[in-house]
Parts: structure tokens; sequence; C-alpha cells
């Protein structure tokens, strides 16, 4: 008879109640950090994988150029502040590193990967070592890297013009760093806990938004040049310089007045440290006790008469067969992905923005006629995850296609067709946004622009369908963050529309150096039926291979209901 | 002669060096309910997917309703329904325009599916959820979703991969009926499961896979006959007759973890 072992085992030494640097907590980190590097050495078996991790590297090397030059800025501007006496432009700078660490991750939430840990919460783990892992998982966020190096370098800046003030300036920037950490890690669990109902997500989806848009259009407000803003500035400059001073940028700034101020300003900073410590314990603490989140609440039945309504989409003779049956499909998905949605929402901001700049007295011109051509642009960026990542919102049902007799083709084409009738529609609005901000200059440049999408329409849809099955990857909406396994996709198709935007410019520029733009009509024709053959002959072979590609396909899509 | 309801001609799937299933050769008839059994890792789920598509065999041929999985796979597609391992829904539909999505995939006229549709909700006790997203079902609700989308188009054959795994008694009752229902109107039902009581009860004939290969296959009474041959002649049950075949009660003289409580 086999006997494995004896005794009492380790499951007697771990209890959730373990201090952070118990024994058995180290040994859970240690477990957690081998368990890392395993799925990191596993994860290069694949090409797939190997790829991934090559435009992980990619990210990493942008991301540290980008902390590299905020270092750089911050230290020349602490540097110069100080030595010219304009300490309150310090203040400044510290406001901006703030806005570094809490505000651009929310608007660039692509840049995240996110790392789920409550399945940890199935082990032992205690409550002090599941927050620690939360904090260290978040010290390898983007905004706190480029956070922590911007402080870094306001410090070097200031040490090297005053070596003196390094005294009372480092241990203010220490607890500013600790709560803009608590604080950002906070902000991503009441957001993923609001993503993760659909009500709040969708209430969470419109506050984003309206953010968003507020950001956005408060550059040109701020320097439309109205001497309306600038009087209210000036008249309320007096009750902000107040507020700031209670604020942990303030704060920071007024412990070089020594003394009783520099105590006041580091407990403040401190009270404002333990306030964005409990804010995350609180999330943290009701995610360790097992809360549980639906997606919605059972609701009562209603009439059959309004679900009879609610079908019209599914037997209307708008869309039939299997082709209108994934249109619809597409639709439902879409109006229940905010994310998406944003998406689409996005380029008319950017060209709101854009043409703001443009109208604005004395601003570098950007010719009108660009607006058309850039706006199309934008608007094939919106639709960047849903054009090199079609399956990749289809989660378990992905099998449903290969076992359904409707050939994968027609899947594609369904799918295809939506998003080209939601691109068309996002050119339209896109078009029609520029044309109210800065009017129709040249018709020439919309023809032209017109010609170029009949090119680029076929080439972005073809690499967009094999992207879709060479590199797929899970899209979950009830998460901030990119998903796991989405890096290679999402370097590969923006090396695509690199190249088909510089493959556009090129035929423009060439047309322009032959003194006739409209040559480059012909010439786009040209590619545009290239680009058509090979879509057609992609899609005819769409079936093939995915089926070449089955196995990791339904592994990669379909592990959970999203 | 008949055209068997399920067909597989020495069929072998290797993954790379991994043999998961070897030269299997096995018929259904039509109006079989027809239960494959293995233990864990013997090939059920890979012969499963390898019949209804979702997976290619290295070599050997498989036919369902006389077509060629291969070379005419969209014919046999539209006559079969699927219940597969990950159920295969869409999260984010509700039950009822999933439903509608698949009428409409297999090529439903309207009409019917908007009479099927709330006839199957029923059936399965959804019809109370209308607004519910399919990813907030129970896994028992989101198992009897999958069977109602297998059966709407009316297949004639039913590929169940466990399918009352997670699913409650009183369901399970109604799934069952359902099912001898649909074996009594001459649909054939090829079913995988590990609850050997229900294979037992339900299907008329069973094969049984280990290692890729399959072991015994036939009627419940051949297999009895079989297996008894060597035994008293007291009629044995399909758990005595599953663990004479692939050999599991020496595994369980041979091992016991010893620090276990």
């Amino acid at each position: 008879m086999a006997r494995l072992g004896a005794g009492s085992g380790a499951g007697a030494e771990t209890s959730a109640g373990a201090g952070i640097f118990s024994r058995a907590s180290r040994q859970q980190y240690a477990a957690i950090v081998r368990m890392r590097f395993d799925m990191l050495g596993h994860s290069v078996r694949t090409s797939r994988g190997a790829f991934d991790l090559v435009s992980q590297v990619v990210s990493w090397g942008v991301f540290a150029l980008w902390g590299l030059g905020l270092a750089t800025g911050f230290g020349f501007g602490a540097y110069f502040a100080v030595q010219r006496h304009h300490a309150s432009l310090l203040v400044l700078l510290l406001w901006a590193a703030l806005m570094i660490w809490q505000v651009v991750p929310v608007l660039a939430v692509s840049f995240r990967d996110s790392v789920d840990l409550s399945s940890l919460l199935r082990f032992p783990i205690g409550f002090g070592a599941y927050s620690l892992l939360f904090l260290i998982f978040g010290l390898l966020d983007v905004a706190t890297i480029l956070g922590t190096a911007a402080l870094a370098g306001l410090a070097v800046g200031a040490g090297v013009a005053d070596a003196g003030m390094l005294a009372w300036l480092l241990p203010a920037l220490a607890l500013f760093g600790i709560f803009n950490l608590l604080l950002t890690r906070a902000v991503f669990a009441w957001i993923d806990r609001w993503l993760a109902k659909r009500r709040s997500r969708e209430i969470l989806g419109v506050c984003f938004f309206l953010l968003i848009l507020g950001f956005q259009l408060m550059n040109p407000a701020l320097h439309g040049g109205g001497h309306a803003q600038a009087a209210w500035l000036g008249a309320h400059t007096q009750v902000l310089m107040a507020a700031d001073r209670w604020l942990p940028p303030g704060l920071v700034a007024s412990a070089g007045q020594g003394g009783a101020a520099l105590g006041i300003s580091l407990a403040g900073l401190l009270l404002y440290a333990v306030a964005a410590g409990s804010l995350l314990g609180l999330r943290l603490g009701k995610q360790y006790r097992g809360e549980s989140l639906s997606e919605a609440p059972a609701r009562a039945a209603s009439s059959s008469k309004a679900q009879e309504g609610r079908a019209w989409l599914d037997v209307s003779g708008l869309v039939t067969g299997p082709v209108g049956a994934i249109f619809v499909k597409e639709a439902r998905y879409l109006m229940r992905a905010y994310q998406l949605i944003y998406s689409l929402v996005a380029p008319l901001i950017l060209v709101v923005i854009f043409s703001a700049r443009h109208s604005r007295p004395g601003a570098p011109a950007v010719p009108a006629e660009y607006v058309i051509p850039m706006g199309a642009a934008y608007a094939f960026l919106g639709m960047t995850r849903m054009l090199y990542n079609s399956l990749g919102t289809d989660g378990p049902g992905l099998a449903f296609y290969f076992t359904s007799p409707v050939p994968l083709r027609t899947v594609m084409l369904g799918k295809n067709l939506f998003h080209l009738t939601l691109l068309l529609v996002e050119l339209v609005a896109v078009w029609s946004v520029a044309a109210l901000r800065v009017g129709w200059h040249d018709p020439q440049m919309l023809v032209l622009t017109l010609c170029a999408l009949v090119f680029a329409i076929p080439a972005e849809f073809t690499a967009g369908n094999i992207l879709s099955i060479q590199s797929p990857y899970a899209m979950n909406f009830s998460k901030l963050g990119r998903p796991q396994g989405a890096g290679a996709n999402s370097l590969m198709s923006l090396l695509v529309q690199v190249v088909v935007a510089g493959l556009g410019a090129a035929v423009f520029y060439g047309a322009y150096h032959l003194g006739n733009l409209w040559l480059a009509a012909p010439a786009f024709l040209v590619l545009g039926v290239i680009a058509a053959v090979a879509y057609w002959r992609v899609l005819g072979n769409v079936e093939m291979l995915a089926r070449r590609r089955i196995e990791p396909l339904l592994q990669d899509l379909a592990k959970t209901v999203s | 002669m008949e055209i068997s309801a399920i067909e597989t001609q020495n069929v072998t799937r290797r993954f790379g060096e991994f043999v998961a299933v070897e030269d299997l050769s096995l018929k259904v008839a039509p109006g079989q309910f027809f239960g494959f059994l293995g233990p864990n890792g013997a090939g059920k789920s890979t012969t499963i997917k390898m019949l209804t598509g979702l997976l290619s065999p290295t070599s050997g041929s498989l036919r369902v309703l006389g077509h060629d999985m291969a070379s005419d796979g969209i014919a046999a597609k539209r006559q079969m329904g699927v219940v597969p391992e990950g159920l295969a829904l869409f999260g984010r539909l509700t039950a009822a325009e999933y439903l509608r999505f698949v009428g409409r995939m297999y090529g439903l006229e309207a009409e019917v599916i908007r009479q099927r549709v709330p006839e199957l909700l029923e059936f399965m006790h959804l019809a109370n959820e209308p607004k519910k997203l399919i990813t907030d079902f129970s896994h028992g609700m989101q198992k009897k979703l999958a069977l109602a989308a297998a059966v709407i188009h009316g297949p004639k054959v039913l590929f169940l991969d466990e399918p009352f795994e997670g699913v409650d008694a009183v369901a399970a009752v109604t799934l069952k009926n359902m099912l001898q229902g649909m074996i009594a109107r001459g649909a054939t039902i090829f079913l995988t499961s590990h609850v050997l009581e229900i294979v037992e009860r339900l299907c008329s004939h069973v094969a049984i896979i280990r290692q890729g290969r399959l072991v015994a296959n036939g009627s419940l009474e051949e297999l009895r006959q079989g297996v008894a041959s060597s035994e008293t002649g007291r009629k044995l049950t399909l758990e005595e007759i599953f663990l004479d075949v692939v050999g599991g009660q020496h595994e369980d003289e041979a091992q016991e973890l010893s620090w276990l409580a």
C-alpha cells in the first residue's frame, strides 16, 4: 500500500490571521513570486506568448522614456523654481504630479494591465498580506512609476538648487508619494467595484465620459483668450490659494516654512494618507470577506408584450439570416459595453479639441482640410479593439460558431458589416462635427479622403480579421484596464494602422509633389482594388485559419462567461 | 442498409506526442440513447469535440447522419444540437435574446422562433428572469439554457457533454423526461456523464473509453453479460461494470493518504 507522507502538514501553520511578515505570509509571497515567474516562463513557449512579452517590453521601454522625460522636466522645473525663489511654482509641479498619478491612468486605462488578486482569496491568506500584495502590484502600475519619477526629478532638481531644503522636502514628498499610491489604488479598487454592477457601470460610464469631456474642453476654454476667464481667475486667486494650503500639494510646499508649519504639514499629509488608506481598506475589506457582486439583481418579470417589443430587432426584416443574427448580436453587445461606446465617442471629442485649436486666433495653424483625413484616422482609431479583436467579446460563445451550421466566413462577414456600419456612422459624425467647427473649406480633400477610405477600409478589415483569429484576447467589461494577452494584438494593430495611414500619406505627398492632388484618387482606387481582393481571399480562408487555431482560440477566449 | 446516426472509423487525435484518442471506431444507431463513459482524461471530451466540429481528427473519419464531418460538416450540423463542455453561451445577452440568436443561426423562420423561445424558457423555468444577462445566471441555469438552445431547431442528433452537472434535482427530472421524449420521437442522443446512475437509467447503449481506446461497447445487457461471465451471475450495476472495465477498484486498494483526517 502506498503511503504519501505523514504528519499534520503545512496547513496547520497557515491562518487567515497571520501577520504580514509571518512565516506563513512569507511563504505565500514566495509562492506568488514563483508562480508569476513560472507563468512568465511558460508564456514564452508559444510564439504568440513571446510576441506578447516583446510588446510588453516595448511598452515598458516607452513608459521608461516617459518617466525619464517627466523626471527631467520636473527636475528642471523645480531647480528654476527654487533658484529664482518662486517656491509657489513648486505647488504647480506637485499638482501636476498628482494629476499624472491620479487622472492620467484613468484616462489611459488601456495601458494598465489588470491583475485580479481576488482569486488568491481561496487560500488561507491574511488580510494584511492580501492588502500588501494589492499595494505591491500597485507599485508596478504605470501611474505609480510615472508619479514616482516626477517626484524623484522634483527632489533632485530642488536639491541641486538648495541642498538644505531636502531635510524637509524629502519626508514631505515621501508622505505625498504614499498618499498618491494609496489614493490611486483606492480609486481603481472602487472603480472596479462600480464596474462589477451593470447599473453603477452605466452611471460611472456617463461620469467618466463627462470627466473626459471636461478635461478635453478645459484646454481650449482656458486658452480661448477670453478676458472673462482671466478676470474670474484673478478674483478668485486668493480663495484658491487659501484652499490649496490645506490640500496635499500645498501642504508639501508649506512644509518649507519650518517650525510648527513643518509639523502641521507632515501631520496633514499623514492624515491624507490615512484617509486614502482607509478608503482602500474599506474596499479591500469587503473583497476579503468574500463580497459577491452580481451584474444585475433579479427583476420582476416584465410583460410578454414588452418582451415582444424588445424582440423586434431579432425578427424584423431589416437584417435577415445568420448575417443579420450576428449583426443584431453585435449591436446588443455594443449597447452593453460602455468601454466600446466610449472608444466611439472619443474621436468626436478629439475632433472638437482639434478644431477648437484651429479656430483659436494666433494658434499654430492646422489647415482645415486636414481635419477631414485626420477625422477619418481618428474614426479608425476608435474602432481598433472591435476591428482587430472581433471575437474577443464572444467568450465561450465562440464555441457555438464552430458547432453551428453557419460557416465562420458568414460570422465574420456579419461582424464586418456591423463594424462597417459603425465606422460609416462614426465618419459622418466626425465630419459633421468638423464641418460645424471649421466649415467645408476644401471639397477636394473630402473626395480624396473618400478615395483613401476605399483602400483603408478593406485593408484594415483584412488585417483585423487575421489578427482577430491569430492574436485574440478575451475582453472583460467589468474590469478596468488592459486584459491579459492584449499586448501583442494592440502592438500589431497599431503597426497596421501606422502602415495604412503612412501609405495614405505617401500617396498624398506624391500627388502633391507632382503638382496635382487629384492624382491621388486613381492611386487610392488601385490600392483599394488590391485591398478588396485581399479582403475576399482572407474572408474565404477564414474558416481554414480558424480551424488551424481552434484549440488556442477556444482556450484564450472561451474560459469564462464574460 | 440503415445509416448510422453517428459513426467513427479509426479516429485518432494526437496533441503533439500525446495520443488523446486512438483508433476509435464505433456506431450509434438512430434512436439510441448512447452513454459515453470513461475516467478523467480518457478522451471523452476530445471525442465529442471531434464529433461536433470543435476539433479535427488527426486521422480517421467521423460521420453524423451519413454526413462526413470533414467534407460535409455544415449539413451534419444543421441536424445536430450540442451542449459542449463550456456551454458556448454569449454572456452579455439575455436568455431570450440568445435563443432568438441561435434560432436565426439555424435558419428558423421568425414565426417559429417567436413561438418556440417563450415555450422553451417556460419549460426550462427561465422565463421569470427576462432582463437578467446570461453571465449572471447560476451554473445550473446556464446549463438549462444551453440545453434549450441545443434543441430549439429540433435536432435529430443531440450531443450532451455532462448535461446534468450542476442542475438541480427538479430540473434534472424535467430534462430527463424531455430527453426520453426526444428518443421516443426517433432522435439520437450521445451523452457523456460522470454520474453512472443517470447513464444507467437513461441510456440503452454504453461505450467506455480508457486512455483514448475504446474498451467496451454495447447495450447495457451485453456489457453486463460480458463482465458477469466471470462473476456470480448477479445483475451488475453500471458502476461495477465501469470499475471492472477501467480497473478502478485496484487503484483504490493501492493508495491511501495517511495524513488525511
